[in-house]
């Protein structure tokens, strides 16, 4: 069913009983030409471009819990197209580029938003960063805009402008960036998908892998064997543990990323709003309540559960940044399992085994990807070569030393 | 930002001068097992003794298993 | 020559006599402090036991704790590291200390480098607890426990005294001189809620 403000209109009249579900929730068939393993978000856009773009429709989707219970159902649904390195921004400009047109192309509300981000800035050097990564986005065709404090002050009037440890200077703005809602971003592209034929398979974990020499043949999962002629994986901060099954090291480690939600209140944030002289970043969801974040926990785990210094760590950036927000109550805090990189960058690439593919690396950020993801996987799967913007987003990469390090702390993944 | 600062697996440094000491270095400074289970791990006491501890712990639960000194 | 004599002054000289009614906690820096860090040498653990065994008769301990003999008290903050205290003494502490152990342990004088406060009240435990990391339960942190951790991102070392005559906790802290003005307004922000009684500086 396509929706319109006539097929609203018609549901109304009928009570609302009448909807149908949103994709086909199906069991396994015995072969498919593609198998992608994950349903975060990720991994269904790699099914829907695949059918969509590559004609590749005899594909299923296979996710060990339900779809979008992973990271994409947990993030604090952030999109931007603000990277330096030119590895980085063409990729993530294609991504706000898709956004920008992905409620038509999918006929799904998935409420993007283009609210703008802002970075604020605190000292000189900061500034001057800042104007240069502002530089870098508008050579790749992205928008960026330099503030100064009196600009960010019509935006923000409550910020701590003069902090006498950290006053706020000015910022940098895209104003295309903002944010979409997480999860309608994971139904929309499950709805496209299945529309397309592709199955979506969930609570169905894979366990093994079918050889054949180096190549991938098929899938044992909890839900029986699949044949298959090729496998992309998508799962994010289980890249570790699926690559195993095969004796792959990866340039991986996972780490916990907490988010927090606190009570309603009144508009007050207008955009996104980042931090610069400590790890916290917030917005304002259409409910009200501010979902704000930091850094990640800093060490290896698969718990999904963080812990209270880092809600202490953000709490405290967020009062340094914005006092005003001191009396509010936090409603809810939860975790993700983050596929954190050696260089901060992302891995979208074939891998030693034949027919088996890889989309990892997203560390922190990469629901703000998960169009371009999507599109980048299923063209590297449909016709085995690159998609030009993500070519850089290598496997190899750090053996030949063609690193992609926004922040240059090297290959020390708590500190990306 | 807390007591105890993470460093991360602890790997041997390869030896330098040996014939494939390119991918050894590789391998040590980029790849991880990064198990779902116990991991030995090195932290340091930063807002402490600043000794380095090598602490085993599952990181399913956090459960620390183990410390000993590094050094040792 | 009196003139030239120098005299220690307050690590928080300009509190005045700062008082939040509510009686829930007090606060002291012990003033005048002879103040060192001390470090095996390499292989010397078991001699500098013996050394500090026969001076001052009483045992290093191995784990991190106070133990005191009259006005002298030794804190372990490390593995062969402790902190050793006296009340009364200066720098002149230290270089005794250093006699006395030389060759078998590093002496550094702390003396104007630390500062130390006495904190109690009913309250305490509350108080420190929202700076404090540790559990400081008396089940957990006994009179003669000690902990070398942080105080909303100050490194401190604590130490827990015998309690009050009225039965209430009583803790000493000690922490970089330079950050007494963040540790004391992180203090008294935290113990706000229960009332505070700043006690100036006690000779002892
Ligand atoms: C708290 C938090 C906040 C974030 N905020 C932002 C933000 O504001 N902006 C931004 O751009 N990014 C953000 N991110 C990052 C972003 O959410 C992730 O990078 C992105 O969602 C990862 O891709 P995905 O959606 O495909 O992953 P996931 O949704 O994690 O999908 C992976 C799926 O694989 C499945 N799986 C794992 N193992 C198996 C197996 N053996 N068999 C079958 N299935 C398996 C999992 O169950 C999971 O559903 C945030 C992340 C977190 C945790
Ligand atoms: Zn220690």
């Amino acid at each position: 069913m396509r929706y319109s403000l006539l097929a609203l209109a018609r549901q109304a009249f009928r009570g609302n009983r009448h909807w149908q579900p949103v994709w086909r929730d199906t069991e396994p068939r015995p072969s498919y030409d593609v198998v992608i393993v994950g349903g975060g978000g990720h991994g269904l856009a790699t099914a829907y471009y695949l059918a969509k773009q590559h004609g590749v429709r005899n594909v299923a989707v296979v996710e060990k819990g339900w779809i979008g219970s992973g990271n994409a159902g947990r993030n604090t649904t952030i999109i931007r197209s603000n990277y330096l390195l030119p590895g980085n921004e063409p990729f993530y400009e294609r991504s706000m580029k898709l956004w920008e047109g992905l409620e038509q192309d999918l006929n799904y509300n998935a409420m993007v938003s283009q609210r703008g981000v802002l970075n604020v800035y605190h000292s000189d050097a900061q500034r001057d960063a800042f104007a240069r990564r502002g530089n870098a986005m508008r050579l790749a065709g992205a928008d960026a805009e330099m503030l100064d404090a009196e600009a960010v002050r019509r935006m923000l009037p409550f910020l701590d402008f003069d902090n006498a440890r950290f006053p706020i200077k000015g910022g940098l703005l895209q104003r295309r960036g903002g944010t979409a809602r997480h999860d309608a971003v994971v139904w929309g592209y499950a709805r496209g998908a299945s529309d397309r034929g592709v199955d979506i398979i969930q609570n169905c974990e894979v366990t093994r892998f079918l050889r054949d020499g180096s190549r991938i043949v098929g899938l044992n999962t909890t839900k029986g064997t699949i044949r298959c002629g090729k496998v992309g994986l998508a799962v994010a901060g289980s890249s570790s543990r699926v690559a195993k099954l095969l004796g792959l090291k990866l340039p991986i480690e996972s780490h916990l990323l907490q988010a927090f939600v606190s009570e309603a209140i009144k508009p007050l944030i207008p955009c996104v709003v980042t931090f610069g002289a400590g790890h916290f970043y917030v917005s304002q969801s259409d409910k009200g309540g501010l979902v704000f974040g930091g850094d990640i926990d800093g060490y290896n785990s698969y718990a999904q559960r963080g812990n209270l210094p880092v809600v202490e760590d953000v709490c405290e950036g967020g009062m340094a940044l914005m006092p005003a927000i001191g009396r509010l109550r936090l409603l809810r805090s939860w975790a993700g399992l983050v596929d954190m990189s050696m260089d901060g960058s992302p891995i979208i690439d074939r891998t030693p085994f034949n027919g088996l593919y890889l989309n990892a690396g997203w560390c922190y950020g990469g629901f703000k990807a998960t169009p371009a993801s999507g599109w980048c996987f299923a063209h590297l799967l449909a016709q085995d070569q690159p998609d030009p913007v993500a070519s850089a987003f290598r496997l190899d990469r750090f053996e030949t030393g063609h690193l992609i390090d926004e922040k240059g702390q090297g290959a020390q993944p708590n500190l990306h | 930002m807390s007591e105890f600062v993470y460093y991360g697996d602890p790997v041997q440094r390869p030896d330098p001068v040996a014939a494939d000491a390119p991918r050894r270095f590789y391998e040590a400074v980029y790849l991880r097992d990064n198990p779902a289970g116990p991991h030995e791990e090195l932290w340091y006491h930063a807002n402490g003794c600043r000794g380095w501890l090598r602490v085993s712990r599952d990181t399913r639960t956090h459960d620390v298993l183990g410390a000993s000194f590094a050094g040792k | 020559m009196a003139d030239t004599a120098l005299s220690g002054l307050s690590a928080l000289p300009h509190i005045g006599m700062q008082t939040q009614p509510g009686g829930g906690v007090t606060i002291t820096e012990r003033y005048g402090l002879g103040i060192a860090t001390m470090q095996a040498r390499q292989g010397q653990d078991v001699s500098l036991r013996e050394r500090i065994r026969q001076h001052f008769l009483l045992e290093l301990p191995g784990r991190p704790a106070i133990v005191r003999t009259g006005s002298v008290s030794f804190t372990g903050i490390g593995p062969h590291h402790w902190l050793a205290v006296s009340a009364g003494g200066g720098h002149l502490f230290s270089s005794s200390l250093r006699a006395l152990v030389t060759p078998l342990a590093s002496v550094s004088d702390q003396s104007g480098g630390y500062v130390v406060f006495r904190v109690g009240g009913r309250a305490i435990r509350d108080t420190l607890a929202k700076g404090f990391p540790i559990d400081l339960d008396p089940r957990a942190f006994k009179p003669g426990d000690a902990a070398t951790t942080i105080v909303s991102h100050i490194g401190a070392t604590i130490w827990r005294c015998d309690d009050g005559a009225d039965g209430s906790a009583c803790f000493e802290i000690a922490l970089f001189r330079s950050l007494s003005q963040s540790f004391w307004e992180w203090f008294v922000s935290s113990a706000a809620e229960f009332g505070y009684q700043w006690q100036g500086t006690t000779q002892q």
